[in-house]
């Protein structure tokens, strides 16, 4: 690839570059994200809000080297936020100039002169087909459950064929696909169709192990014994009915926090001054503190 | 890199077996899993695994079946040191049974005989006057002759409640419109000479409907209408979920696709396993705000509570979750068939906690009163 570093050819060079970037993950994860580069599919991740899905794209982008551009999906995205809009006003205006200066002409020149590249407004879809001196872009369409099923078929175009046409100026294709990634966190089923146009891959909560791995990269301030501590709460959290259990950000965030207190060790008090960086529900708070009390809390260290 | 052949020989094996056990599965899957294959370590087990299920399952509800198949298909030994080897592979079996089952009865065609059947009836039931369509609408379903309930579905069938609808973020084009549409201005001047006037409204969507029916001993004469309701509403356009409960929450939204309604209703039947059970209402809530609530409430839906409130469970629980599913639904709509008789009082524990917190009540007995609920819905469009 030119400029940028090459593409990964196993599975331990797929896993080195994300780890390049501080990102630690398992062996499974590190197939796909091998196979979505070398076989050029978009990959769809889907997980719990927390456990990592959009830093597998920004790991990627800085580690290769490559732009990320980044689509955040929301009800209603359509053509003109996502893939390219005329600016309307400066087109007006140009027709009135036009018009000012005399030099209207023909209705032909008018039209061409008003559909113009300097007119089009280009929205991350368009932009990450059209060509990058540094290789293909990262291209990271973000909460993709957001949007809604007519945007969803307007992707699974996209998806198939990379390319777009904007009517006035042809048909915009990429040379070379941009490396997908689509996240999604389940607040609604993502069509059939969609899904197989790529690798899926669940993400979940990482073990002890790679989450006091990742604390360390992350938090490094923090220190080994209270990172220890603070995984250990964390994924014994997880293990009880929360509406929403603590992500992997979240247990980042905590750590930064208690370091920020200037405390050294979790204990009871500091775990409670904490705990809304934790967790972000009341009944959850509620519960935890309540479990503090008695088996959950830590014993004096 | 090829994969290896005894790699491509088991993929049609496990192909086949994924589909036999409900799993969506087209040819450009099995292409894209052969390249995944030659794409990666097939010395790796784990990377063979990973590389397949990418391609082949898009949901983490067929893990559990993809993973117990590759066991069974894709021997450990071959691969791996001894002292890793799984004990014994799962049965294949054991997953999709009642996926095999609905296989079995697509095979035999049990829903079209019976349709057929079903089907004579109706022709010699047409020659009943409208008194009589009349009385079957007001009757109520625990009153029912089997024959009665019979008819009674078929005219929930052919009415379709009126809907309630909610506005996108979408827009389309519309004459009478609020917004200027100047993309379509620009567009239709070109020359830019002469703009006229176009505009846009955002378009309306029917809303979601989340159905949480009572399938415990209480309700027994009614669950099942319910659920053939239930299974009506799949034609009306918007998203429907349904679960049921009595001791624990059953999703039932997939076998509900089917369209037989006879397979369907057998397909519910073999994943519900607590019928006629007790009422445990608080655990069972409690379970789908936890599980369910973010992904099927997240755009406005309504929630159908299908209960008559007779609740075994410690009151405060349910006041508690009934009160986090109230702020997540659009509306709490409470079908009760108790609500019949005009004095009724809920006076049980369970019943007066969701009297609180539903923003709406409507009795449940008989099939006026099922249809009554679009009228119900319709009126309060948009509020």
């Amino acid at each position: 690839m030119p400029g940028g570093v090459t593409s990964p050819h196993s599975v331990d060079d797929s896993l080195a570059l994300l780890a390049g970037e501080g990102y630690l993950a398992d062996r499974r994860l590190g197939v796909v994200v091998h196979l979505a580069l070398s076989l050029q599919r978009p990959l769809l991740l889907e997980g719990e809000a927390g456990v990592g899905k959009t830093e597998v794209a920004r790991a990627l982008a800085a580690s290769l080297g490559r732009e990320l551009i980044r689509l955040q999906c929301y009800e209603g995205l359509d053509v003109a936020s996502a893939v390219y809009e005329w600016d309307y006003l400066r087109q007006i205006l140009e027709l009135r100039l036009a018009e000012a200066s005399g030099e209207a002409g023909s209705r032909e020149a008018l039209t061409r002169g008003v559909f113009d590249p300097r007119f089009l407004l280009r929205r991350p879809l368009l932009r990450a087909l059209e060509p990058h001196p540094e290789g293909p872009p990262v291209l990271l369409i973000d909460e993709i459950d957001r949007a809604d099923e007519p945007f969803e078929a307007f992707l699974l175009e996209l998806l198939s064929d990379y390319q777009v046409s904007v009517p006035e100026l042809g048909v915009v294709r990429a040379a070379v696909p941009p490396i997908v990634i689509l996240t999604s966190n389940r607040t609604r089923e993502i069509h059939d169709a969609l899904k197989r146009r790529c690798l899926y891959h669940w993400l979940e909560y990482p073990d002890a192990a790679r989450e006091l791995a990742i604390l360390k990269s992350r938090a490094p301030e923090a220190g080994e014994a209270l990172a220890a501590a603070i995984v250990q709460f964390v994924q014994k959290l997880r293990q009880r009915k929360l509406y929403k259990a603590p992500g992997v950000a979240e247990s980042i965030d905590w750590a930064r926090a208690v370091v920020a207190l200037g405390a050294h060790v979790l204990t009871d008090e500091v775990i409670d001054e904490t705990l809304g960086v934790l967790l972000k529900y009341e009944e959850d708070l509620g519960t935890v503190r309540e479990a503090l009390a008695s088996e959950l809390g830590t014993p004096g260290r | 890199m090829a994969a290896a052949v005894s790699e491509l020989r088991s993929l049609p094996r496990l192909a086949t077996a994924l589909r036999a056990g409900g799993v969506k599965l087209g040819t450009d899957s099995l292409l894209l899993a052969t390249r995944a294959l030659g794409a990666c370590e097939l010395t790796r087990r784990t990377d063979v695994h990973a590389a397949l299920r990418c391609s082949l399952v898009h949901d983490p509800g067929d893990f559990e079946l993809f993973d117990a198949l590759f066991d069974a298909l894709f021997p450990a030994e071959l691969n791996l040191p001894r002292d890793t080897r799984p004990l014994l592979p799962r049965s294949p079996l054991a997953g999709p049974a009642p996926a095999m089952k609905r296989l079995a009865q697509a095979l035999l065609a049990v829903g079209e005989v019976r349709r057929l059947e079903r089907r004579e009836v109706e022709q010699t039931d047409a020659s009943g006057t409208a008194s009589d369509s009349e009385v079957l609408r007001r009757k109520d379903f625990e009153q029912m002759s089997a024959a009665e309930l019979e008819a009674a579905r078929d005219l929930l069938r052919q009415a379709m409640p009126r809907d309630a609808t909610r506005l996108t973020r979408r827009h389309q084009q519309d004459a009478l419109g609020q917004q200027l549409d100047l993309r379509a201005m620009l567009r239709a001047s070109r020359a830019g000479r002469e703009f006229v006037p176009r505009h846009r409204r955002l378009v309306e969507k029917p809303r979601d409907w989340v159905l949480i029916m009572d399938v415990s001993g209480s309700m027994a004469a009614y669950s099942r209408m319910f659920l053939h309701f239930a299974h009506a509403l799949r034609r009306r356009g918007g998203g429907l979920e349904a679960f049921t409960f009595a001791t624990r929450l059953t999703r039932i939204t997939r076998v509900l696709r089917v369209s037989d309604p006879d397979l369907a209703l057998a397909g519910v039947t073999s994943v519900v396993g607590d019928w006629d059970g007790g009422t445990r209402l608080g655990d069972c809530l409690a379970e789908f705000n936890r599980q369910w609530s973010r992904r099927v409430l997240s755009r406005g839906a309504w929630v159908l509570l299908l209960s008559d409130g007779l609740e075994r469970g410690p009151p405060e629980l349910l006041e508690a979750e009934l009160g986090r599913l109230g702020r997540l639904a659009h509306q709490l709509v409470w079908l009760n068939p108790l609500l019949r008789s005009a004095s009724y009082q809920p006076l049980a524990a369970g019943a007066a906690v969701i009297e609180r917190h539903a923003s709406l009540r409507q009795a449940a007995h008989n099939v006026d009163s099922l249809l009554d609920l679009g009228r119900l819905l319709g009126r309060r469009q948009n509020s």
